[in-house]
């Protein structure tokens, strides 16, 4: 039988899961983009992957509106006058998002909900302005059940913030995913505040906003997982390279920095930039989009992503055994091949990398479900995890090399509760040191980081007893628990 | 950060890191009981090799002598470079042990050197039996003390410690009056301290203190306790909530510092 048919066939399969389905069955059947035999070999043996984007990208993989501006000046599309209040400035980002493409189907990107939303809080009661955002946050959790769904706060400390953080407390949902910007002025207890919802739902993630703005200036926003774009611009698409895969029977480390990695980036580069031009020049997204029309985004504040992940098991093979956060000979490796790895990724033309200096975007890819032998970005393997104070001071150092996103996971025993004070001085060491994105919670967090997004525990429960469940990331949770010891992460005491 | 420092001069019989307390006699009875072959005797002196250790801790129940074998010796430089690649994630440093005034000579040294070198702040737990004067020189250097008051009864103090409480006394007085004590800590404990008289006794003396100064109280827990002592109940929730509402009442709400059981 047709995939097709298997697909409309399938009795556990909701109308809109099917329709989602047939459309990537369909993608799947088209021909390859041109690209060389190295691509195709690298693709074949598993070095390159393209995350099921879709044999030919037809919308950008991440896109981050601006919203600010949508509200400012309305939107024709989307018949939506200017914002004057704290109602219609709700109601015009719940329409919106539901019109913003991506990899997902749904936004990555919800925009800085404090800078959109502080202008209208005061005009409005205290009571009316809590219960409409609690609606807008779990309209945003219902509507849109994607846990790469992102919401942006900070650095500055607002109303709308603290009220942000004390209900995601409350209500304690895997959407949205959230980060905080953070900056030496950002207030202690606001970071404070921060942390205690951190410890009970695994976010906000800490967000280096000094190291970042360096990098993209101040009008960036985190989507997805962790990536790090321009507002009104993102990421055309990814292509992740495999490095512990890469590594598989080579030899020594100096074949694989000199021959093996250049080799398999050149390979990227031309992936990459094949899928590009399909998604600019030939299904001409910013031709028809209404978002480019209306100056929400536009192509010249766009990126492409390169990856990288598997770098723990990537050394390892290269040394014999060494482990990174425990062998100095593992971290010397690891520095060698991810700064080696950007240096690469850096060199190559991009095209229609406006948004990035002509370059491609360097991320840390935080895996996918189906990844077994191969750890997250360049992060520790877990089971084989150092002392947290190690690790972070490692993952700190490798960090400096990605602009397009990266980040560390830590988690706390429960008596961390006790002790905000000693996690926010690890969230201020850590972020000092030049880590870039950190998540972390507490060990029995009703929410879950996964990788890079969030499962509420009950659900993956639900979801090993194959309940459908509207919330599909919870399904890929579930397979990525199984395959990677995620509940066997490292718990650190404070 | 807290730093252990070996050996004590009290022995209360509630201790539960007891391995704290003694001194390695070289009388290797650990080294058979090391599953990893870390430890061994060498011109009379025992070898720990941390590499091969699991941290499984059988050398610790074998020993004889109240100490473990996975101690190590460390100079105030040496303590000041494995501080240095931490200090940006801590506030703080705390000595504690055993008892770290015994190693006073080092413990004055380190402390000079922490606060020349690095930001964090630097304080001391100590069970305060101790020498006047030691414990005055310390208050110069530290930024303040941590100190233990076991029991306010002479005859209680000494079943549950092995010596009387009047020097400890007089020292909490004085090192208070120095403006360095940053918390006085008790431990309930059933048969001993957990009677009306002794909890309204310690918040009593507290409260007479000079400066105004927090009373921390902590059940009795069997975990990591040596010998019979194992066995005794420990402190039952209700019971342990009363007495700490005692002590609220003698000293106010805000100056007593407790965790729910």
């Amino acid at each position: 039988m047709t995939p097709a048919l298997d697909i409309l066939r399938d009795a556990h399969l909701e109308p809109w899961q099917k329709r989602n389905r047939l459309a990537s069955a369909a993608e799947d059947a088209l021909p390859d983009l041109p690209v060389g035999p190295s691509v195709h070999r690298h693709l074949e043996d598993g070095i390159l992957c393209t995350l099921h984007e879709g044999q030919a990208p037809y919308r950008p993989r991440y896109v981050l509106p601006d919203y600010g501006k949508l509200l400012a000046q309305g939107s024709s599309y989307l018949d939506l006058e200017p914002a004057r209040d704290l109602f219609q400035a709700v109601n015009a980002l719940l329409t919106a998002y539901r019109f913003v493409p991506s990899i997902t189907g749904y936004p990555v990107y919800l925009g800085a909900l404090d800078t959109l939303l502080e202008p209208f809080w005061a005009a409005e009661s205290p009571d009316v302005r809590e219960r409409l955002l609690e609606l807008f946050l779990v309209q945003v959790d219902r509507t849109l059940p994607d846990a790469f769904v992102h919401a942006n706060l900070g650095p500055q400390e607002t109303h709308v913030g603290r009220a942000v953080l004390a209900l995601e407390r409350r209500l304690k949902k895997a959407v949205p995913n959230l980060s905080l910007k953070v900056a030496p002025e950002t207030p202690e207890a606001f970071l404070r505040e921060a942390v205690a919802t951190a410890l009970e739902t695994n976010k906000p993630y800490f967000v280096n906003h000094p190291d970042l703005a360096v990098l993209w200036g101040e009008d960036y926003g985190i989507a997805s997982c962790y990536n790090s774009l321009r507002i009104g611009g993102g990421s055309h698409t990814l292509v992740r390279l495999n490095l512990s895969r890469l590594a598989r029977g080579c030899p020594d480390a100096s074949t694989f920095l000199e021959q093996r990695l250049p080799e398999a980036v050149e390979a990227l580069a031309e992936l990459i930039n094949a899928r590009v031009r399909f998604l600019v020049e030939e299904s001409r997204f910013f031709e028809a989009s209404y978002l480019a029309k209306e100056g929400l985004i536009s192509l010249d504040r766009f990126t492409a992503m390169a990856a990288i992940f598997g770098l723990h098991e990537c050394v390892e093979a290269l040394t014999n055994g060494a482990q990174m956060g425990r062998d100095s000979v593992a971290d010397a490796l690891a520095r060698a091949v991810t700064f080696k790895a950007r240096d690469l990724v850096k060199a190559q033309r991009a095209i229609h990398c406006e948004g990035s200096g002509g370059r491609f975007g360097f991320h840390a890819q935080s895996g996918i479900a189906g990844d077994q032998d191969a750890s997250p970005g360049i992060r520790v393997k877990i089971g084989s995890e150092p002392d947290l104070f190690r690790q972070l001071k490692l993952q700190a150092e490798l960090q400096q090399a990605f602009d397009a996103g990266v980040s560390e996971i830590a988690l706390f025993d429960p008596t961390a509760s006790q002790n905000l004070d000693g996690v926010l001085r690890i969230v201020r060491g850590a972020l000092a040191t030049g880590l870039r994105i950190l998540s972390l919670g507490r060990s029995d967090a009703e929410v879950v980081r996964i990788s890079g997004y969030l499962v509420k525990r009950r659900d993956l429960e639900r979801a090993r007893l194959q309940e459908n469940l509207r919330e599909e990331t919870v399904t890929l949770g579930e397979e990525a628990v199984r395959n990677s010891r995620i509940l066997e992460r490292a718990v650190r005491g404070l | 950060m807290a730093v252990f420092l070996q050996g004590c001069n009290l022995r209360c019989r509630y201790c539960h890191n007891p391995e704290t307390q003694g001194f390695c006699a070289t009388c290797g009875a650990c080294v058979p009981a090391c599953p990893g072959r870390a430890l061994s005797l060498e011109d009379g002196h025992l070898r720990f090799d941390e590499a091969r250790c699991q941290a499984c801790e059988r050398c610790v129940e074998a020993c004889p002598a109240w100490t473990s074998p996975r101690t190590f010796r460390l100079t105030p430089a040496e303590l000041l470079e494995r501080v240095r690649p931490v200090e940006p994630f801590l506030d703080g440093l705390t000595f504690s042990g055993g008892e770290c005034t015994l190693q006073v000579t080092f413990l004055m040294e380190a402390t000079r050197l922490l606060k020349k070198e690095t930001r964090l702040t630097v304080l001391a737990d100590t069970n305060g039996f101790m020498e006047s004067d030691v414990l005055e020189q310390l208050a110069q250097e530290v930024d303040g003390f941590l100190f233990d008051l076991k029991a306010m009864e002479t005859g209680t103090h000494l079943r549950l410690t092995g010596e009387g409480n009047a020097p400890i006394l007089r020292n909490l007085t004085r090192v208070a009056a120095l403006g360095k004590v940053v918390e006085v800590r008790t431990v309930v404990v059933p048969g001993f301290t957990d009677t009306e008289t002794e909890i309204r006794a310690i918040a009593q003396f507290v409260r007479e203190l000079p400066r105004s100064i927090p009373l921390r109280v902590t059940p009795f827990r069997p975990h990591g306790v040596r010998g019979v002592e194992r066995d005794w109940p420990q402190m039952d929730p209700d019971r342990f909530e009363t007495l700490c509402g005692l002590a609220r009442e003698t000293l106010g709400s805000d100056r007593v510092r407790t965790a729910a059981l």
